[in-house]
């Protein structure tokens, strides 16, 4: 036995080098770590199991016979991160590029499919050349094996994919399919056609770091969800989203004890939003005035910067944040926000974080472009992600909060538990220069008076008195209460724990048709 | 655009010349207004004709005419104008090292300050707009190098 047990050994520390030393090398070289080498960085240490070291393919095809992929280009196993379970795949670009082969596509489903059952969150590192040609359809019918699965695990289980290296063509729709994508600079490349088939087709020079590096992605199509500048920080990242999350879907997620913002956040809330409503300010500084430990991990940073979005926690209790952020596009809800906020609320919400909403928005971008680009579709999905939420939702109208915009930010009627509103709150139908324009009696007013300029001024305060404050939501409910700033965090911790059990029901139905 | 109290124009129309003047009412060019164009309209000229046509007076604009404006000279990063409006204050100098996320000019639109914010770190290389400018979108502001 001893005999056999050495020899085992041995084979395992060969297949182990993957595509041996110098392929390694050369990852290296390239600013890049191995498989094994992120997998590591991932886990706990020491807690990482691997399986399936010794899946061969079985393909002949074009020389494939003699050809030996060990572990057919993919490490899967089984870990912990900060004690919690996690399954995890990582291909291997020194094994024929990191091609995906039958086999390969196998051991992720595989993967997926426990996951599945164990009810843990899945971790994908995708660094590949795409499919392995010579295996032909049969690489072709891996991959969609895998997307099945990711549909499939999709609201059960978390799923996060790290794009190390290049990720083209069908490729790219496991990451898309999954719940968040990680990018490295320099390092990341995700794009359907590339460059040279674009070239050939269309004619545009383009390259890959422009079509579909880490900064395009993140700021330009709003795929990646996080940079980081290295590998060691995207995973370090990995690790941190990771612990605002339960393991499935039925688990509530992981309460830590609580802990105050820091004293100089929480001081400033009281000037954080300033009163002239035309002044602009960085939302983010109530965010950190108000959660623990002045803790936010934002999503999407770098797209769609008038709204803001992110993980914090309250009372240690993980929620998920969506804020308007005035500074940017004068706080106009656009396309762009809807959908990063309508994906982020359905995420929040698919795994029992409550959501709080921070509210400042004058009304809906204008402009064709908007038009044309629909934001009519996009901005109902943040309508629909709203009310189709069960968690408990706190909403907080800081300043403007006009027409549609109002409502689509989680107001009462969308189904907010409680919805608070600062003094400077605005809740109206629109702002008073615009009503001044369009309310009959106004404009009969300004005109047939002696000066006009003047009588529109007056009309302008009389409306912004009358209609832009928290007072006539108030009176109807609408709000729950105007409180002082200062109060924002003790009225947000006791309403959390007065909802800790919600429970809430939607007709019985297949499923919902969201607006995309 | 300097306003004006009135003005006369010299109008020929069928081989007649009329003597038009023409009063401006309304917000004087160059701040974006919410209130529509008004188009003053001229007096009847002295011989009464069947509807002689009334000349337009010169549209006093509620945005003025934004010129075509300038693309950077040299390389590096374009900051464009995120949405149209007027730039009221330009925060930083050539040369000056700025941070990712740093303001870089301060754009008023839609009733709102809006922040321009530097997307990477860098040297500004060039700025080219100033106080006052009206800007539409994509506009070039500043280059950072």
């Amino acid at each position: 036995m001893q005999e056999k047990v050495a020899r085992l050994a041995a084979e395992a520390a060969r297949l182990q080098k993957g595509g041996g030393e110098q392929r390694i090398a050369k990852q290296h070289e390239a600013g890049k770590l191995t498989a094994r080498e992120r997998l590591e960085l991932l886990f706990d240490p020491g807690s990482f199991t691997e399986i399936g070291l010794f899946v061969k393919h079985r393909s002949t095809e074009l020389g494939m016979a003699e050809v030996e992929a060990p572990g057919d280009g993919v490490v899967t196993g089984y870990g912990t991160v900060e004690g919690r379970t996690v399954y995890a795949y990582s291909q291997d670009f020194t094994v024929l590029g990191g091609s995906l082969g039958e086999y390969q596509a196998q051991k992720i489903c595989r993967l997926l499919d426990m996951a599945l059952k164990a009810g843990s969150p899945v971790v994908g590192i995708n660094d590949s050349g795409g499919a392995r040609v010579q295996e032909g359809i049969d690489s072709l019918n891996g991959y969609g094996e895998i997307f099945y699965r990711n549909t499939q695990a999709s609201g059960v289980i978390p799923q996060l994919s790290l794009i190390l290296g290049p990720c083209a063509g069908g490729a790219v729709y496991s990451p898309g399919l999954t719940d968040w994508i990680f990018m490295v600079e320099n390092t990341s490349y995700m794009f359907i056609t590339g460059p040279d088939v674009i070239k050939t087709v269309t004619g545009e020079e383009v390259s890959k770091e422009k079509l579909g590096g880490a900064r395009t992605s993140a700021s330009v199509s709003g795929v990646a969800h996080f940079t980081a500048p290295d590998e060691a920080t995207c995973i370090a990242q990995v690790r941190r989203l990771l612990s605002f999350l339960p393991a499935n879907n039925l688990d509530d997620p992981p309460a830590l004890p609580s802990a105050e913002p820091a004293a100089a956040a929480a001081d400033g809330l009281l000037s954080a939003v300033p009163v002239d409503p035309n002044k602009p300010y960085d939302v983010r500084e109530v965010i950190a005035g108000l959660v623990d430990g002045s803790d936010f991990f934002e999503v999407q940073g770098q797209y769609a910067g008038n709204m803001v979005v992110g993980f914090a926690r309250l009372g240690g209790r993980p929620v998920g944040v969506i804020a308007n952020q005035a500074r940017v596009l004068a706080g106009c809800i656009d396309i762009n926000c809807s959908d990063k906020a309508a994906r982020f609320i359905r995420f929040c919400d698919a795994y029992n974080l409550p959501l709080l909403t921070l509210v400042d928005t004058p009304g809906y971008l204008p402009g064709t472009a908007q038009e044309y680009g629909g934001i009519i579709r996009h901005g109902a999905k943040l309508l629909y992600a709203y009310s189709e939420a069960t968690v408990p939702k706190l909403t907080v109208v800081l300043r403007k909060a006009y027409g549609g915009a109002y409502l689509a930010m989680c107001a009462r009627s969308l189904g907010a538990d409680q919805v608070f509103a600062w003094p400077t709150a605005e809740i109206a139908v629109m702002g008073a220069d615009g009503a001044v324009n369009i309310v009959a009696a106004y404009k009969q007013a300004i005109e047939g008076a002696a000066d006009p300029a003047k009588a529109r001024k007056e009309k302008v305060a009389e409306y912004r008195e009358r209609f832009n404050n928290p007072w006539n939501a108030a009176a109807r409910q609408l709000v729950d209460d105007v409180i002082d700033p200062r109060q924002t965090r003790a009225r947000l911790l006791a309403a959390l724990g007065a909802l800790a059990g919600k429970r809430e029901t939607r007709p019985a139905k297949k499923h919902g048709n969201l607006p995309v | 655009m300097v306003p004006l109290a009135a003005r006369k124009f010299n109008v020929t129309i069928g081989g007649i010349t009329y003597q038009v003047e023409v009063e401006e009412v309304g917000a004087a060019g160059g701040a974006p207004a919410i209130v529509p164009a008004p188009v003053a309209s001229a007096p009847p000229p002295a011989p009464v004709r069947s509807a002689p046509p009334a000349p337009e007076a010169p549209k006093s604009a509620a945005r003025a005419a934004t010129p075509a404006r300038q693309e950077p000279a040299g390389a590096g990063e374009v900051v464009r104008a995120p949405l149209p409006g007027m730039v009221v204050s330009v925060r930083v100098e050539v040369g000056q090292r700025v941070k990712a996320g740093d303001v870089l000019a301060v754009l008023e639109a839609m009733k709102m300050e809006n922040d321009v914010t530097a997307p990477t770190a860098g040297t500004v290389s060039e700025i080219l707009v100033e106080k006052g400018t009206p800007v539409s979108l994509g506009d070039a502001l500043v280059v950072i190098g």
